[in-house]
């Protein structure tokens, strides 16, 4: 069995490998990079002005430790078919489980120490930290992420009585041991956090078999999940949101227009089609609060010429959204009537983007005059992206 | 007024898998384009609705050529395929929107041949739905519709029988028929030979890629020495001869 989880996480890598390969042929990610790197200097630029042993940085320490406890999940790479397959193997599947936890371990311990490195400088501002007290620091985010995977696997074998108590303890537990951390002090800290690993191992070693379709159901969340991630940088296969009427967006319909074929269609696989819209709508509020919070003027106009650009580039794969369906091909349509109604609705849609982020420039400082600079960028820089930027991409895309 | 399918070779990659083949559809007439699977029914279509780009020969429509004047040929064509093709994201109203927008087609006239069609198959009462929920036969109904609505001169029409209930197979023999009347000409592939046999005006029989045989079932039954045999017949003699060959 173990050989089993073996064969499936090579297969796995081998997919993920697949995809991250489109992830890093992008210059989607350039600017990715550049985004991070002026977050960073941001935060660099913070640094020195934050006052030490001040309550409101501990409790921003124990969130953001929280939050990272919740990322990387239980991966079982369970299929659906195996409840069928495997059932006869259902009591020799503990091997095959506990290869997986294993797995998950690994990747999991991985992105709480990430958490804990972008975290320590800043707590290192607040508190005199010794080296010791980083070590019990950086064992306890690990020693979270233990107890929280075993709290993830507890979730598949118990009845479905206790899942909520179960999701519970997943928030509790961090928050209980990042509070002792931060204040009063590591040791503390991880004291709890090792008592936490140890009493859900004992829960767990006595826990009955696993459910099969919740093991099967958990893991598909988890894979449409990465295939969230991936999909915003390339094209997605597995991946198909379903549709939603969303009646309540009907007057924007309206103003994206219908009276020509192809102006309805892409305005309806906008809006309709969550994938795209979702995404878009998330980007926007996600660097509006960035915009809102950076108050470094240069860097709050390089962030806002980047968020328009990000936001286009993901955009233009509305274009061949209906590329599969014939009719694209039979309908009396030139090319460039399609070209053209595309570009009307990515217009429209970063007219709206570019008001929202200019208005959020304005900012917790209020400053009127980075929403000047912005409004300028936005003016420029939109009509660059919905022609040249637009045309080029679906050069690209038509060849 | 004629479609006129001139030495076509064509298919999906290097290797052509349609040889030379010609044949015309005439106005007024129902030209039934049978052949065994993988004889060249559904690429023949493919190529007639600008799908496929043709290795050679030419495909015109009333003096309008696909290759050199593509918008002025599409106007003139309306498609029915053979799996039911629909818009995810669209109502049933909205795919009748789209297919007068893009066929430029007269608002309200168009919309009153679409609610009689919709009548007929039984879909006036789910203007609102989304037709991608519907079962296969409902599909195959809506594509009907927009297909039909159209004022099209020629329509091609693949394998429409299967999933339509008789009822549904009745009504679209007569829409067929009401088009023919109007001096349309239709081109349906299709399996069901004893319907095929009873309302083809002439028939276009295909076989490995080529042209095999053009003509009424008169004519058919002539070339096979038995005045008598139905088309079914025929069909399985050319099939059992070609298991031989």
């Amino acid at each position: 069995m173990s050989k089993l989880f073996q064969q499936r996480r090579q297969k796995h890598f081998l997919e993920l490998l697949k995809y991250w390969r489109l992830v890093f042929n992008d210059h989607f990610v350039i600017a990715l990079f550049f985004l991070f790197g002026a977050l960073a200097y941001g935060y660099a630029q913070l640094l020195p002005t934050i006052p030490a042993n001040n309550w409101l940085v501990k409790l921003v320490l124990v969130a953001w430790m929280v939050v990272f406890a919740q990322l990387g999940r239980l991966a079982t790479l369970v299929k659906r078919a195996d409840p069928v397959f495997l059932l006869p193997q259902t009591s020799r599947m503990t091997q095959y489980f506990r290869r997986a936890y294993g797995y998950s371990w690994i990747l999991a311990s991985l992105i709480s120490l990430v958490g804990i490195v972008i975290a320590l400088p800043l707590a290192m501002v607040t508190y005199k930290m010794t080296t010791w007290s980083i070590i019990a620091v950086v064992m306890t985010a690990v020693l979270v992420k233990s107890s929280w995977l075993n709290l993830a696997n507890l979730q598949l074998m118990v009845t479905p009585a206790h899942l909520p108590g179960l999701q519970w303890a997943k928030w509790l537990l961090p928050v209980v041991v990042w509070l002792l951390t931060w204040f009063t002090s590591p040791l503390v800290g991880l004291i709890v956090a090792i008592l936490g690993v140890v009493v859900t191992w004992g829960i767990l070693s006595r826990a009955p078999a696993i459910f099969w379709r919740r093991a099967v159901q958990v893991e598909e969340d988890r894979m449409a999940s990465v295939y969230r991630f991936f999909n915003l940088f390339t094209d997605v296969p597995n991946l198909q949101g379903r549709v939603k009427r969303r009646r309540y967006l009907q007057p924007l319909l309206s103003w994206i227009g219908e009276n020509s074929a192809w102006r309805l269609l892409y305005g309806r696989g906008f809006v309709r089609n969550p994938e795209l819209s979702d995404l878009v709508g998330r980007l926007t509020v996600v660097l509006a609060l960035i915009l809102i919070f950076v108050p470094v003027t240069w860097l709050n106009a390089v962030i806002m010429a980047l968020a328009l650009y990000l936001i286009a580039a993901q955009l233009v794969s509305l274009y061949d959204l209906f590329a599969n369906n014939v009719f694209s091909y039979v309908y009396p349509l030139t090319k460039q009537d399609q070209l053209q109604d595309f570009q009307v609705l990515v217009q429209k849609v970063m007219l709206v983007v570019g008001i929202v982020l200019v208005i959020a420039s304005l900012g917790t400082h209020l400053s009127w005059q980075q929403v000047l600079i912005n409004a300028v960028i936005a003016i420029v820089e939109i009509p660059i992206l919905t022609r040249r930027y637009l045309r080029y991409r679906i050069h690209k895309i038509d060849r | 007024m004629t479609l006129k399918v001139t030495d076509l070779v064509g298919g999906y990659s290097q290797i052509p898998v349609l040889h030379k083949v010609s044949f015309t559809v005439e106005p007024g007439e129902l030209v039934g384009l049978i052949g065994l699977n993988g004889a060249g029914k559904s690429t023949t279509i493919n190529h007639l609705i600008g799908l496929l780009r043709p290795f050679s020969g030419t495909i015109i429509l009333n003096d309008h050529d696909l290759q050199n004047d593509p918008v002025a040929y599409k106007q003139q064509i309306a498609y029915v395929p053979e799996t039911p093709i629909l818009y995810d994201e669209l109502t049933l109203r909205e795919h009748i929107e789209v297919t007068i927008k893009a066929y430029q087609l007269d608002h309200d006239a168009a919309w009153q041949r679409a609610t009689a069609l919709l009548k007929t198959f039984r879909l006036d009462n789910k203007l609102d739905w989304f037709p991608a929920d519907f079962s296969k036969g409902m599909k195959q109904k809506v594509m009907i519709v927009c297909a039909f609505m159209t004022d099209a001169q020629l329509f091609i029409v693949d394998e429409p029988f299967y999933g339509l209930d008789p009822l549904a197979v009745q009504d679209l023999l007569q829409l067929i028929e009401q088009k023919k009347q109007a001096g349309a000409s239709i081109l349906m592939s299709t399996h069901v030979l004893d319907t095929a046999e009873k309302y083809c005006d002439r028939f276009v029989l295909l076989n490995d890629g080529r042209v095999k045989f053009t003509g009424t079932l008169d004519e058919m039954r002539q070339a096979n020495d038995d005045p008598n045999a139905s088309l079914n017949e025929i069909y399985l003699n050319i099939a059992a001869g070609d298991r031989h060959e």
